[in-house]
């Protein structure tokens, strides 16, 4: 029962994922990412980590994903923009590397064990996480904070500002 | 597992410097328009971080529960990075203020917000080099590497400057994602470890048949920093960042990043992946040979000075790699580890003398650009900019009696030592071909007819910056004593490879 | 002793300093003045600690006065410290010495010179440097040196950098020099990974107590080697030397003809201890040598500039030097680079003299065309009969005339070849003294003798120099005639005073390999018989082919034009080297950069794109489509290295 639920969330999440990297238009792909992230949820559920995957329901598929929606529909009012990526010799390269890394990662895999020790039934808990959170990762948190603080100012001063030439007023040089 | 209020003494600078930056930022919301009490402020503000850095040394080294290490390594690296950015903001106000006859280069910035990201980059990378765990490490870099991101971006106003922010966000995303993943394989194959030391004994615990994708990890963990160092092949962000950074960004980036990055290199590999060197060896010896040769080559050719320097920042990434790899001899750990230290030393001082005279020399042409051109003939009409310049580009070609040159022996000397005899003669031989470009300028300075000479106006924080970058090459240059013996000490006392892990490494060398 | 022995080098570098920030503000007279006392002074400390090291006993006679500990870093522990032996007390008497000479002939030479007191505060600078090389106790201290007197030769070359063929040849200089100096390094990378220590007496000290195999050696030596061969010119690093005269004369004089370019020389000759290990490198050493020696002297034959004729017989002497060192005679090598250097600084600074008188005459009859062209000179030796007289003597020295100064120290490295057992190199040796007495005397004959060439009128303006760049000269021209009377050998019942004292720098060499040379008295006699004997030929050769029938040197040019052209053209090393070297790297270099960054980022992915004709719209969107170009070469870079590491 398990092996099959797992198998139908990794299958979706795979295709969905997929699908992310392929759609034309932006809003499809934010959709397929939500859904990704959905499934990422469930399997999160199944490895015990109840809180990790409330958060990333809460976190990434919602507010997160609902940030990128109104930044891609404020941003298509200005008119749409599909992005024209690569010719079809890019994408076949592009293929092919990505192949390369699922293929070295595919023969590292192999050599996972299977593990046999059973995993603490508090783990992923509301509160083992808070008490890993504010006693062994203590000072990581710290710096998070920070990390936040750096990037909300820079966010604000990389937008606060004249607005961004529509086009390239100088040719960007290229290894000259 | 509790918190033990001693620690805090540990991240003494770190605190000092988010204080800084929160301070400078609402100053400036409080007095608008005077960018010199900000100026100021975040210099006396980042010379007292140096003084606690050093203060604040410990010997006992680990703290948060193994998170974090007041050792010599980091002590040291702090120290550095205050100074890489103490000179950083001296150099900026008047490349943010430009005379107003000149195009308005580096308008519309506010100097406050840019202050606090410099220095939220510095307390990234202060994290970094104290890493002594997988999550500090991490978070150390995404902090380091958002600050720069926007930094980069922060003359949006320009359109290569938003390029390159936005190139650099890319592709440093992209790398982060390796990185991530390489650390979650080592965290998977040493049964649920973060610690560095504690994976290090994991790995020693494994014995001889050690599970395939841990070396995955370990590899792209390394493909994770080697990003950060700017080594080959993942060195193609470094150019076009650089020439599109503002310039004292660059020179910041050129020096600061990569002495954190490279300090965190020594600790994940020379500290807790020694068993593994036979494995990841050799294909750092391959990076860092080609990562010297590609940078140097290249940089022949180029007739921009901030290209010329962004290749010759990856040459000498490729010089320092050469150290890494003596560092994870347990035989050679203090002394490649204490070269690295004088070399990153002695680097950040010519390279970011070199960016301000490109500031200045830039500064003086109307269209703002950085064509080595520029510096032809000048030496008739500034001879002492010119002195300065000629000294901090002998020092890059590492000639002495400069910086540069004892870093190159102090470094290639434990790599001898180390057994890396071929290697040490690629990079000599790299060093002796560097010259051609390093010289290119000093040739341009001293003999050639000036053309359109460079009416450079020299202002006095950027004088200061150029006479502390010279008066530090010539002091390390001549006698280098004091500097190596620091640097020596600052080594011995690093949570080090644990006595098992020492492998011969001799018999690596191809 | 140590209290004054850093002052000798220290005192020029006061010079420089004084001169280098003040020079402007003191006016010429003042810049002059410090910069002959301040090298004077290092003259005269040079004296007395070379009186006070013949105070001791020959085999004491090894100071070393350590300053401070320099570079500590673990186990490499290196002391800023001098070392005083018979070879440095020998080299810094010749580089102060002949260095003071030219000082104060530089006073007259560069009178009214726009760049006065730069050019006395480089030439301090550059004493400093030599002194330091010569005096320094490690490896690292010599290196300094040594990098620092290349530094000061290519600004002193490119001293006039108005002309821009000067400035090139500075380049030249520079470039060529950083071969030899990469094979410099890499010797003393390896002599730290086989004994772990820098300092020349602790190497010395393990090199005696050396078990395992020697091949070590071999390739020290070699790597040694190659810096003192782009150091000294020699096969095939020589090329920068003969461009190098295009700095003031004063500096051929003294940089490329009598110190900087010596510094090889003494650096194989510090290192004797390692060479005796290795014959292969010794036998190396030699050949290269002897080689240069016959090949530099060859193409001196027809060279019309005075300073390139006088360029190549540098090199072809400073191959003699190395044949000395070479065949394990290092002290006959240290003789001959103490005489060369008295009749050579001579020989340029007549040259300077002439040149600078030619210049005269040609300013005042408004004519420009090169001051250096032997071939429009003639009867200069009314016009400046000291000039000649010292110029003179200098070339019958050179020549090996007996009785002066050449005579004995290149006889004695000609000698010691065949009594090594090196006959094959001491008949190349000879062949070439013949060559050298020939060319010199070519030289001497077309630029004083006969009447003048020029235009008519100019002779009349040709004045002889002023007593400040006179006094120099017949101060060399003594030199160079007594200056090997201390050499005497036994055969000619003189004391070889000065291969006795130097022999305590060569103990440890000695000791390792003895040298078992031929004693044989009527061999010794035969070798010297014909050395002079082809030395009188080479010069009455001359004096057939320029002064009694000087047709002939025409008509042979004329049947052997090919051999001539080759000659003339210096075997067209320049042009192959430039097409090899200087044009491939850049070549490779601008074609490395495209293939990288071009072709391979947005190249092998665009370019290709772009030849199936797709690439408008994507490549001018580059903001995005570089950056995936980027991505993709990193994710390749991924696959490889993890690649690496799952398949190992």
């Amino acid at each position: 029962m398990e092996l099959i639920l797992f198998i139908i969330t990794a299958l979706v999440a795979l295709v969905s994922a997929f699908m992310v990297i392929t759609r034309r238009t932006p809003i499809a792909s934010v959709l397929y990412l939500v859904l990704t992230f959905f499934c990422l949820a469930v399997l999160y559920v199944m490895l015990g980590a109840q809180f990790i995957a409330a958060m990333q329901i809460v976190v990434y598929a919602g507010a997160i994903m609902v940030l990128f929606l109104f930044v891609l529909m404020l941003l298509s009012q200005r008119g749409a923009q599909t992005w024209e990526v690569a010719g079809p010799m890019r994408k076949w390269l592009g293929f092919a590397a990505a192949g390369g890394v699922l293929l070295v990662a595919a023969t590292a895999l192999q050599s996972v064990g299977v593990s046999d020790t059973v995993l603490d039934p508090e783990i992923g808990t509301v509160s083992s996480v808070g008490s890993a959170l504010f006693r062994r990762f203590l000072l990581p948190f710290e710096v998070a904070s920070v990390l936040l603080l750096g990037a909300i100012i820079g966010v604000v001063a990389m937008v606060k500002r004249k607005p961004y030439p529509s086009e390239t007023e100088e040719g960007v040089e290229h290894g000259s | 597992m509790t918190f033990n209020p001693s620690d805090i003494l540990t991240i003494v600078p770190e605190i000092a410097v988010v204080a800084l930056a929160m301070l400078v930022i609402l100053t400036e919301l409080l007095i608008t328009r005077r960018e010199t009490v900000l100026q100021l402020m975040t210099v006396a503000g980042l010379l007292v971080v140096m003084a606690l850095a050093v203060l604040t040394f410990d010997k006992a080294g680990g703290a948060f529960n193994g998170m974090t290490a007041g050792d010599g390594l980091s002590t040291f690296m702090k120290a550095l990075l205050a100074g890489i950015a103490l000179l950083a903001v001296l150099m900026s106000r008047d490349y943010l203020t430009p005379p107003t006859d000149a195009g308005g280069e580096g308008r519309g910035v506010r100097h406050g917000e840019y202050y606090g990201m410099l220095l939220i980059a510095t307390c990234g990378m202060m994290i970094l080099v104290s890493a002594t765990d997988l999550v500090t490490v991490f978070l150390g870099i995404e902090t380091t590497s958002i600050a720069l991101y926007v930094l980069a971006g922060i003359r949006s106003e320009r359109a290569r400057s938003g390029e390159a922010a936005l190139k650099y966000f890319l592709l440093g995303a992209f790398a982060t994602g390796f990185l991530l993943y390489g650390m979650a394989l080592l965290y998977g194959a040493t049964g649920g470890k973060t610690n560095l030391t504690e994976i290090g004994r994991a790995i020693t615990d494994l014995g001889p048949d050690r599970p395939v994708y841990l070396y995955m990890g370990a590899g792209l963990v390394m493909i994770g920093l080697m990003f950060k160092v700017a080594a080959v092949p993942f060195h193609f962000w470094a150019p076009d960042v650089y020439q599109g950074s503002p310039t004292p960004v660059t020179a910041f980036m050129s020096a600061g990043p990569k002495a954190a990055a490279l300090t965190a290199l020594i600790r994940v590999f020379a500290g807790a992946l020694p068993d593994l060197s036979a494995a990841w060896g050799p294909a750092l010896w391959v990076v860092a040979a080609l990562t010297m040769t590609l940078g140097n080559i290249v940089a022949i050719s180029q007739k921009d000075i901030k290209r010329m320097l962004a290749y010759s920042s990856i040459a000498h990434a490729g010089y320092l790699l050469v150290g890494a790899l003596a560092a994870a001899n347990t035989g050679t750990y203090n002394s490649a580890t204490a070269g690295i230290m004088f070399y990153l030393t002695a680097y950040y001082l010519m390279n970011i003398g070199a960016f301000t005279i490109a500031i200045l020399v830039s500064r003086a042409r109307e269209n703002g650009d950085y064509q080595i051109d520029d510096y032809k003939g000048m030496a008739a009409l500034h001879p002492w900019t010119s002195a300065a310049m000629a000294l901090f580009m002998i020092s890059l070609a590492g000639i002495p009696p400069t910086a540069g040159f004892f870093g190159k022996l102090y470094v290639f000397s434990a790599a001898v030592k180390a057994g890396y005899i071929s290697l040490v003669v690629i990079a000599v031989l790299n060093s002796a071909l560097s010259v051609f470009y390093y010289l290119r300028i000093v040739v341009y300075m001293y003999m050639q007819p000036e053309v359109k000479p460079a009416r450079v106006r020299m202002a006095p924080a950027m004088a200061l910056v150029i006479v502390i970058c010279a008066l530090g090459i010539l002091k390390f240059g001549l006698l280098p004593g004091d500097l190596m013996r620091w640097a020596d000490r600052s080594a011995s006392m690093t949570v080090k490879p644990s006595p098992r892990a020492a492998v011969a490494l001799n018999d690596h060398d191809q | 002793m140590s209290n004054y022995l850093y002052l000798i080098p220290l005192v020029p570098f006061a010079g420089f300093i004084v001169n280098g920030l003040f020079g402007r503000k003191l006016g010429d007279r003042a810049v002059g003045f410090i910069g002959c006392t301040v090298i004077g002074l290092a003259f005269v400390l040079s004296i007395a600690a070379f009186v006070e090291l013949l105070g001791y006993d020959p085999y004491q006679r090894h100071i070393e006065a350590e300053w401070f500990t320099w570079l500590a870093a673990g186990k490499l522990q290196i002391p800023f410290g001098m070392l005083l032996d018979p070879l440095s007390a020998v080299m810094i008497l010749v580089v102060s010495g002949v260095s003071f000479i030219i000082h104060v002939y530089s006073i007259g030479y560069m009178h009214g010179d726009r760049g006065y007191a730069r050019y006395f505060a480089y030439l301090n600078l550059f004493v400093f440097f030599m002194l330091l090389l010569v005096l320094g106790n490690s490896y690292p201290l010599m290196f300094i040196g040594w990098e620092g007197v290349g530094l000061c030769s290519y600004l002193l070359i490119g001293f006039w950098f108005t002309d821009d063929a000067k400035a090139t040849a500075g380049k030249k200089a520079f470039i060529v020099n950083r071969i030899g100096d990469f094979g410099f390094l890499v010797g003393v990378f390896l002599l730290f990974g086989a004994f772990g220590t820098l300092t020349f007496s602790g190497v010395a000290d393990q090199v005696l107590l050396w078990v395992d195999p020697k091949t070590v050696f071999f390739w020290i030596g070699l790597c040694l080697f190659i810096g003192a061969v782009g150091k000294s010119a020699q096969i095939p690093l020589y090329v920068w030397l003969p461009d190098a005269m295009a700095g003031p004369t004063p500096v051929s004089a003294l940089i490329h003809a009598a110190t900087m370019v010596t510094a090889g020389v003494y650096m194989v000759a510090r290192n004797s201890f390692i060479y005796v290990m290795s014959p292969g490198a010794l036998e190396i050493v030699a050949w290269v040598g002897v080689a240069t020696a016959l090949f530099a002297a060859t193409i001196a034959l027809v060279q019309n500039d005075i300073k390139k004729v006088l360029a190549y017989s540098t090199i072809s002497q400073l191959g003699y030097m190395f044949v000395g060192c070479g065949v394990g005679a290092f002290a006959a090598g240290i003789s001959h680079l103490m005489t060369h250097a008295f009749f050579k600084a001579l020989l340029f600074l007549g040259a300077g003299s002439v040149i600078h008188a030619v210049q005269h005459a040609y300013n005042h009859t408004g004519y420009t065309g090169d001051p250096q062209d032997i071939r429009f000179m003639g009867g200069l030796r009314g016009k400046m009969p000291t000039t000649y007289w010292t110029f003179v003597a200098a070339t019958l020295a050179i020549a090996g005339v007996p009785g002066l100064s050449g005579f004995f120290s290149k006889d004695e490295i000609i000698w010691k070849s065949f009594a090594n057992g090196h006959s094959a190199v001491g008949i190349i040796a000879m062949i070439a003294a013949l060559l050298t007495a020939f060319y010199m005397f070519r030289l001497v004959y077309m630029t004083f003798h006969g009447s003048w060439r020029g235009r008519r009128g100019q002779e009349d303006h040709l004045h002889e120099s002023p007593g400040v760049m006179t006094l120099p000269l017949t101060v060399l021209g003594v030199l160079s005639i007594i200056g090997g009377w201390i050499m005497i050998p036994h055969a000619l019942h003189g004391g070889a005073w000065f291969e006795k004292f130097l022999e305590p720098s060569f103990a440890v060499a000695d000791e390792i390999a003895p040298m078992h040379g031929s004693h044989s008295l009527p061999f010794e006699y035969t070798i010297m018989g014909i050395s002079v004997l082809l030395a009188i030929s080479g010069i009455l050769w001359a004096r057939a082919w320029y002064i009694q029938n000087p047709e002939a040197p025409k008509k042979l040019a004329s049947r052997f034009k090919v051999a001539y052209q080759l000659l003339l053209n210096k075997y067209y090393v320049d042009e192959a080297y430039n097409f090899a070297v200087v044009e491939t790297t850049l070549g490779t270099a601008d074609g490395l950069w495209k293939f990288f960054d071009v072709k391979i980022v947005d190249g092998l992915v665009n370019g290709v794109a772009a030849l199936m004709g797709w690439l408008g719209s994507i490549f001018r969107r580059l903001q995005t489509g570089l950056v995936s170009n980027y991505a993709l070469m990193m994710t390749v870079g991924v696959v490889i290295i993890i690649g690496y590491l799952v398949w190992r």
